[in-house]
């Protein structure tokens, strides 16, 4: 893992009006190097790509080093971005790219270091019926729960997983997967069905109780 | 396709659980700083790692991919064999050879005629001196040597 230490991050003026600039500027402005607007950027995505890259890997480390390599390849090489897609779809395809390789790379050691559970996870009246009384499993705590849930998805291959997480996690609609994983949307929608085939065979304890 | 949305329904719901999964407090408001660090110092220091990456890519490849160090050590068997074999077929090759008394003898007999006069030439002082071929090894009258002297030890005692 690299880490390199950065001061804190201590907002300006600047800054600020950085952060009312469109995409298209901050991208503009980014590819002549400035790079408070690439910061502007990488706030406004890091989240999203983050959050994609850790489910993809459940592993917090390798979501960490991913995220960050993902916003530094996408610098260098936003001389060749055409502008053709959104910044956020050509962003999301590096980092899905990278994920994928990287996944492809540790097939045979996977190590989960997952993240904490928030504060209102409890009060997801949802998750709260899958460990109420009402399954077989109600010895199963949240936690148990999250450890099963991201054991099953990393059986998947990389495709399927990608497919779940983009669309079921994230939020995202089959014709934004479509483009970020360049393929239609037909195959999108086949991807998901047979993953969530996949992940119902796995998960057959939580899910059939409800 | 929404039939089959119905039943994934509880899975869905189950999936939902991921979204609640947070990084440490305060995880996001150093990373923009970090990824400009990084990006800062690749600008200084991409060209000196580059001599080691293809290195680092080779033993990556040599970790995730079992088939590639058995095909290297396979090559190196079969690299080593075939020096076995050649220099076994064709002595020439590399022929020094050990004596009976543990010295090294090597195989002069496919330099030119005249090398070993030429480096005698270069290494003796004295003039080159042509014995006369023997009929056997154990010659009981040895030929006429202009160096041969025969010693008698047994009056030595």
């Amino acid at each position: 893992m690299t880490m390199i230490m950065a001061e804190p991050a201590e907002r300006t003026d600047s800054d600020a009006a950085f952060s009312e600039l469109e995409e298209k500027e901050l991208v503009t402005n980014a590819r002549h190097g400035n790079l408070k607007a690439y910061d502007e950027l990488v706030r406004r995505y890091q989240e999203r790509i983050y959050a994609t890259i850790y489910h993809m890997t459940a592993n917090h480390e390798d979501a960490n080093d991913l995220a960050q390599e993902s916003f530094v390849k996408a610098f260098q090489a936003l001389k060749s971005f055409k502008g053709g897609s959104s910044f956020y779809t050509w962003l999301y395809r590096i980092a899905v790219n990278k994920t994928i390789n990287f996944l492809k790379q540790r097939k045979n050691r996977q190590h989960m270091s997952l993240n904490d559970l928030d504060f209102n996870v409890e009060h997801n009246p949802d998750l709260v019926a899958l460990i109420s009384d009402k399954t077989p499993r109600r010895e199963a705590g949240l936690t148990e729960l999250q450890e099963k849930l991201n054991g099953a998805l990393l059986k998947l291959s990389e495709s399927h997983r990608m497919a779940v997480v983009l669309h079921d996690v994230q939020g995202l609609s089959h014709e934004e997967i479509a483009k970020i994983m360049h393929c239609n949307i037909g195959t999108v929608r086949s991807r998901l069905f047979y993953a969530r085939q996949q992940l119902q065979a796995l998960l057959a304890d939580y899910v059939k109780a409800t | 396709m929404s039939e089959n949305e119905n039943d994934f329904e509880t899975l869905r719901r189950l999936l939902a659980l991921k979204r609640h999964e947070v990084p440490p407090p305060g995880y996001f408001e150093n990373f923009s700083s970090q990824v400009i660090a990084r990006i800062q110092a690749g600008e200084t220091g991409s060209e000196s790692v580059s001599g080691v990456s293809w290195l680092l890519r080779l033993l990556q490849a040599f970790e995730t991919r079992p088939a590639y160090p058995v095909a290297f050590a396979s090559g190196l068997c079969m690299l080593l064999l075939f020096g076995i074999v050649s220099v076994e077929q064709n002595p020439e090759m590399g022929s020094a050879w050990p004596t009976p008394n543990g010295s090294y003898v090597a195989d002069v007999s496919g330099l030119a005629p005249n090398a070993s006069q030429q480096f005698g030439n270069i290494s003796n002082t004295n003039p080159p001196v042509g014995l006369p071929a023997s009929s056997s090894l154990f010659d009981n009258n040895p030929p006429a040597n202009p160096y041969f002297q025969q010693v008698s030890l047994e009056n030595a005692n």
